[in-house]
This record gives structure tokens, C-alpha cells and sequence, in this order.
């Protein structure tokens, strides 16, 4: 086990021959080499004779770094140059060479072997810390070096720092070194990549991997699908049991970052209203979400009809746009509908537009917020739903799903699709398969999240086992 | 929001708040009768005040950018790029008989916005697992439940396990999103709407001052 000693600053243990604190950066190599310089000037014996008979003497080189100050250190007839002191209570048990008690000013701020104790001075270690007068500084120290390497450390301010009890001490720093590590690896140990397991870019590489294979050859149905969250039996019976032509009221609270998922859920609840022979009225209140729907919306279209023509998408799409405001504004669409939504996207007004019409007089028969986050869910229920009692529907993420699942327990929700094993369910409820060519990029996305997930399964184990690798390194 | 040097202003904001949350509060309550018209004019001065904002931040977004450019500060050419792609864009959307549903329009949005937003989301992928690597660990009790139940629910979601894992395991996890989870997100839902009622009545009490 090599060697080690405590910082003069933080207390922290630091390898014998290390040049700077892992932890909190101080020089240590200063402590030891001014120290030496001193002794060196002051010409070893004669140096002796001047100082007290109570004065701490240092180790000869090669002895221990220099690390904390005894504040009481032992009279001379007791102690021997070469034998450590006695540990005192509570310290860490690292060896604490003796001082000189009147060359403090070459002795690092902490007196005392606890550097928090170092901050806070006793009224008997004063002494030792006070800077020493020019009378007490020996005629061959430069003054302007020594000032120079007395600033590199603080200074304590008594009148400032307030004083604490061992006690308290001894808590704060267990505190700060348990739970705020300053650096996590000394200094020789680092390397700019890593070592073994402590590399991160095999994971990245290895994710990488495993999803270019399963794009390139997921091109087969899987064996199994997976598994279906609770809620989705609720969604479909709400829109099964919609009449033909109701208006439903459409959220799009999601853009092109999260539609790689979000597509795979939405999609067959679309499908199925638009099944449905539904009026669908579409606001957002993300600024990119209106472009988002209507392309996914044109694409549930031609799934269901075969082909689709602009006069078709405009008969069933009213695009309401874009909505600022978040969730101050949300109300109107529950309170005045007529306010929230005057006009479509092409600047038809309900006068126009029968399906915003009856949004106005009679409200909507339906509500579905679609939401790669639980957010817009959550204020849509708090700020619409209590105003006008419509039934509504949430389409999630599978993120999103665990704290909508009160609300759907409660009542307020009506049915819960999240995440695209949501949707792969919602599917098979609608027996209406997709075609080949669609199913082939659904496909390509279940390999690949299976095998991502089972990447993540094992990067957790390795995690673990570098966890147990490197307690036993230490 | 609050000013530090006038302190009517920070009264009559106070004060503005306490009537308006005041309104909200009697109409959504049915406290008062006739008190719905006035909600519904305060949603519209919202409205009115949102769609001001984001054009006000659409302009000083231009408005920096091209101080970027002018000073000939660093990235300055991205700058550019910015505010190129937006005076473009605006003008083709403002130009189009069709609006926003130009093709042009439409083309920037399928062949740009949408792969390149889609891009960057996909990143935080390996920012997870690379983050589950160095802090799902089991050395502190806390962590062991993250693992567990991170653990749990990747089993459950992967058809592969599935196959080789008996139906009870699916039936348990079904039944912990079903009691615990859903009790423990119910108690978290009420505590944070709780708080949040909390401190803005202590922060309208004190006149704005977050500090006692």
C-alpha cells in the first residue's frame, strides 16, 4: 500500500511523492521544499541553538512530507527527531511531524492537523499563525519571496469565520468528503482515455453497432411483440364509441425531436378516427406541432383510404395552428372556443368550417392530447378538461406514462396510449394491418429498440462489475 | 420581474397579480355570477400578449445576431446563416399564395427542421446508456432501488426476455405500476401542486421579496 499523508489544506490523503493535492489543488511540494530551504539557511545546528527549546524540529531528508502542525508540540527532552508523535484523537492516524513553533510563516495556514480547524484558529494557535515580524524573519530569506509564497495560502480571519466545535468539524468534513469528491482518480492514475472499463466510447461504438445491424437487417417480423402497458383497452373503446362526424379536439404536443416514437403511437389512433368518419380539429402549442400533424395525419389518410387528395384532408382536418400563450391560454379552449379558435390555418372561420362551428356551440365529443411529455397532459386536465367535461384521451412516450397513470385511475383520463408497444397494441385492437412496405421500417424500429435495450442491460451489468473491479484496485 | 430600485412598481405588479389571480380564481369557482365574460376578455389579453412576446423574441433574436455580424464577432458566419434561413423562410411563407403550406416551405421542413431535430434527440440515447453505465450502480442503497426497478421495467419491455422469463414477472411489474408507483406519483403530483400554490401566495404576501 503506498504512503500516503493529508493535505495541509483539506485534509485529504495524497500519495507520498505527489507534487499537488488531487483534491483541491494545493502546491504540496512548496511546503516541503521552503521548509527544507529554511532549515538549510539557517545552517542545521546553528539554526537549533537560535530557536526555542520549545520549537518543533523537522524530519532530515528524506523524512515525511511536512503535513499538519501540532499545535501543542511536546517539549524537546521527549521527543526524538525520528519518531513520529503519537496520533491524536480523531485524526486519521497519519504521521504529523513537529514544527518549529516561530517559523510559522513557513508553515502552510493550518496550524493544527484538522485543516478545517486551520480556517478557525484558537486563541492558542494565534501565535503560530501570525506572520512573523521582520525582526523575527532571518536576514537571509528574501522577504518579497516569502511574502510571494505566504499569499499562495489563505489567510484565517478570526473575526470572520465563525468558530465551530470538533464535533462540527469533524461532520463538515465527512460531509464535503463523502458527498462533493473533488476529483475521483489522482493525478499519476489518469489517463486522457481511460483504462479497461473506465473508457466510455465502447459503449457508444457498441450501441452504434447493434443498431446499424438491426436497421440494415431487422427486415423480418419479430417473434414476439412487446409487452402492452394498461390503458390502451380504455382509448379504444372511447373512440370505438364515437358517433360518425364527431368533432374531436386534437393536442399536438409534440415535434419532429420526438416523432421517431411518437409517430408509431399516434398513428393508429388516428387511423382509427379517422375510421370513424371523426372531424378532426388540430391546434398546438408548439410552433413546429401543426407541421407534424399534418403530415401524419395525411399519412393515416392514405393508410385508411388508400389515396389520399387535398379535398379529402381539408373535409376531415381543421388546422387550428399554432396557440402561444402555454397554459394561460389553454381555458379559452375549454371556456370560448370561438375565441381560441377564430379562424383555421387558411383563415376560414366557423362560419366556413362547420366542424369549428360545432366546436363553438356544442364543444367537442372528444379530446385527445398527444404529448411526448406528461406536462401538456397535465395542464390540458387542470385547464380545459373542468371547463367543458369533454372525455379525453392522452398518446404519450413510454416516459410519460407512469404519472399520467393517477390520473387514469381517477377518471379524468378516459384511456392511456405511451410508447410504441402502446400503439403496436392499439394496432392489433384496430385488425387493421399496415402494408408491407410500412411494416418493414416498424419492424427495422422493434429490433432496433430491442436490441438497445438489451445493450443497456448490458452496460448496467458491466457498470456493476467495474464497480466491484475498482473497490478491489483500491 | 421584480424591479430592486422602484417600489411602486413592484406594488402596482403585485397588486395587478392579486386582482387578475383574484378574477381566475371566483370565475373557475363560480364564486361570483357574471364573472366569465372577464375571465374569458384576460385569456384573450394573454393570447394577445404571447403572440406579442414571440414575435418581440423573434426580433431580438435578429436583432443580436446581426450585432454579431456587424461586430465581426466569432462564429459570426453562423450568425448569418441564422438570420439568412429566417428572413428566407419568412419571406417565401409571406410570398406563397398558399402560407404556410408552401411547398417550399414544406420542403425546408422535410428535408431540414424535422431529420435535423430528429438528429439531436437521438443523441441523448447515448448520453443514457452511457449515464446508466456510470451511475446505475449498486454502491448506494438508493441506487439499488433505481437499478431494481430500471431494471425491471427494461425486462419486461424486451420481447426477447419475454420468451425466456415466466408471465408472473410481467404481471408483477404490471402490478407495481398499478399500486406503489401510481400511489408514490400521486402523493408526488399533490405535494408539488401544494408547493407550488404555496410559494406564490408567500411571494405575493411578501411583496415579491422571495426572502423573509
Amino acid at each position: 500500500m503506498t504512503s500516503t499523508f493529508g493535505c495541509p489544506h483539506c485534509g485529504k490523503g495524497n500519495p507520498i511523492d505527489a507534487l499537488f493535492c488531487a483534491f483541491c489543488g494545493t502546491r504540496l511540494q512548496d511546503v516541503e521544499t521552503s521548509l527544507r530551504e529554511q532549515q538549510d539557511q539557517q545552517g542545521g545546528e546553528a539554526a537549533d541553538e537560535d530557536l526555542p527549546e520549545d520549537a518543533p524540529i523537522l524530519p532530515p531528508r528524506p523524512a515525511r512530507r511536512l503535513r499538519g502542525h501540532a499545535t501543542r508540540p511536546s517539549p524537546p527532552q521527549e521527543r526524538k527527531i525520528d519518531d513520529p508523535p503519537d496520533p491524536e484523537p480523531g485524526s486519521s492516524g497519519l504521521h504529523r511531524p513537529p514544527l518549529r513553533a516561530d517559523t510559522s510563516f513557513s508553515k502552510p495556514p493550518s496550524s493544527t492537523e484538522d485543516p478545517v480547524r486551520s480556517a478557525a484558529p484558537t486563541p492558542t494557535d494565534r501565535a503560530d499563525l501570525s506572520i512573523p515580524s521582520s525582526s523575527e524573519v532571518p536576514n537571509d530569506v528574501d522577504p518579497a519571496e516569502l511574502a510571494a509564497w505566504l499569499e499562495r495560502f489563505p489567510q484565517p480571519n478570526p473575526l470572520s469565520t465563525p468558530m465551530l466545535s470538533d464535533e462540527t468539524r469533524r461532520q463538515l468534513r465527512q460531509l464535503f468528503v463523502s458527498e462533493v469528491p473533488l476529483a475521483e482518480i489522482l493525478p499519476h492514475e489518469a489517463r486522457s482515455d481511460g483504462g479497461g472499463l473506465q473508457r466510455r466510447t465502447w459503449i457508444y461504438w457498441l450501441l452504434l453497432a447493434v443498431l446499424g445491424f438491426a436497421l440494415l437487417f431487422g427486415d423480418e417480423a419479430p417473434e414476439t411483440l412487446p409487452h402492452v402497458w394498461p390503458g390502451v383497452g380504455g382509448a379504444y373503446a372511447a373512440i370505438n364509441t364515437l358517433p360518425t362526424g364527431s368533432t374531436v379536439l386534437i393536442d399536438w404536443a409534440y415535434d419532429p425531436a420526438t416523432a421517431g416514437e411518437m409517430d408509431q403511437v399516434a398513428r393508429p389512433v388516428i387511423e382509427h378516427l379517422i375510421a370513424q368518419n371523426a372531424d378532426l380539429i388540430v391546434i398546438s402549442q408548439l410552433p413546429l406541432g401543426p407541421a407534424s400533424a399534418r403530415r401524419l395525419i395525411a399519412a393515416a389518410e392514405t393508410s385508411v383510404w388508400g389515396e389520399i387528395t387535398a379535398q379529402r384532408l381539408d373535409a376531415t382536418l381543421v388546422e387550428g395552428g399554432f396557440l402561444p400563450g402555454g397554459a394561460a391560454t389553454l381555458p379559452l379552449l375549454g371556456q370560448a372556443p370561438a375565441l381560441g379558435l377564430p379562424v383555421d390555418l387558411q383563415g376560414r372561420s366557423a362560419e366556413i368550417r362547420p366542424p369549428l362551428q360545432t366546436l363553438t356551440e356544442d364543444g367537442p365529443a372528444l379530446a385527445l392530447v398527444i404529448s411526448a411529455q406528461f406536462e401538456p397532459v397535465q395542464r390540458w386536465l387542470e385547464q380545459v378538461q373542468p371547463l367543458n367535461q369533454t372525455p379525453t384521451l392522452a398518446i404519450t412516450s413510454a416516459a410519460a406514462a407512469p404519472p399520467l397513470r393517477p390520473y387514469l385511475d381517477s377518471g379524468q383520463l378516459a384511456g392511456l396510449v405511451s410508447g410504441y408497444n402502446g400503439g403496436i397494441g392499439y394496432r392489433q385492437l384496430l385488425l387493421r394491418p399496415l402494408a408491407r412496405a410500412e411494416q418493414i421500417p416498424l419492424w427495422r424500429q422493434i429490433r432496433g429498440h430491442n436490441s438497445a435495450l438489451i445493450v443497456l442491460l448490458i452496460v448496467l451489468v458491466i457498470g456493476n462489475l467495474a464497480l466491484s473491479l475498482e473497490r478491489r484496485s483500491l | 420581474m421584480f424591479s430592486t430600485h422602484a417600489q411602486w412598481i413592484n406594488r402596482l405588479g403585485l397588486v395587478i397579480i392579486f386582482v387578475v389571480a383574484a378574477l381566475i380564481i371566483a370565475s373557475r369557482f363560480h364564486l361570483l355570477p357574471g364573472l366569465q365574460p372577464v375571465a374569458t376578455i384576460l385569456y384573450t389579453w394573454v393570447l394577445l400578449l404571447a403572440a406579442f412576446a414571440l414575435l418581440l423574441g423573434i426580433a431580438s433574436v435578429a436583432w443580436v445576431h446581426l450585432g454579431h455580424i456587424q461586430g465581426g464577432e466569432a462564429e459570426w458566419g453562423l450568425s448569418l446563416i441564422l438570420l439568412i434561413g429566417l428572413l428566407g423562410v419568412f419571406a417565401i411563407g409571406i410570398l406563397s399564395p398558399v402560407g404556410a403550406n408552401s411547398p417550399l416551405i414544406e420542403w425546408v421542413f422535410d428535408a431540414l427542421i424535422a431529420p435535423g431535430q430528429a438528429s439531436l434527440f437521438a443523441l441523448t440515447g447515448f448520453f443514457v446508456v452511457a449515464a446508466a453505465y456510470r451511475y446505475l450502480r449498486v454502491d448506494r442503497p438508493d441506487a439499488i432501488w433505481i437499478l431494481v426497478g430500471a431494471l425491471l421495467a427494461l425486462l419486461i419491455q424486451t420481447p426477447l426476455s419475454q420468451q425466456l422469463l415466466p408471465p408472473i414477472f410481467t404481471g408483477l411489474t404490471d402490478w407495481l405500476l398499478v399500486w406503489p408507483v401510481m400511489a408514490a406519483l400521486r402523493g408526488a403530483l399533490l405535494g408539488g401542486a401544494l408547493a407550488v400554490l404555496i410559494v406564490g401566495l408567500r411571494l405575493l404576501a411578501r411583496g415579491g421579496n422571495p426572502r423573509p
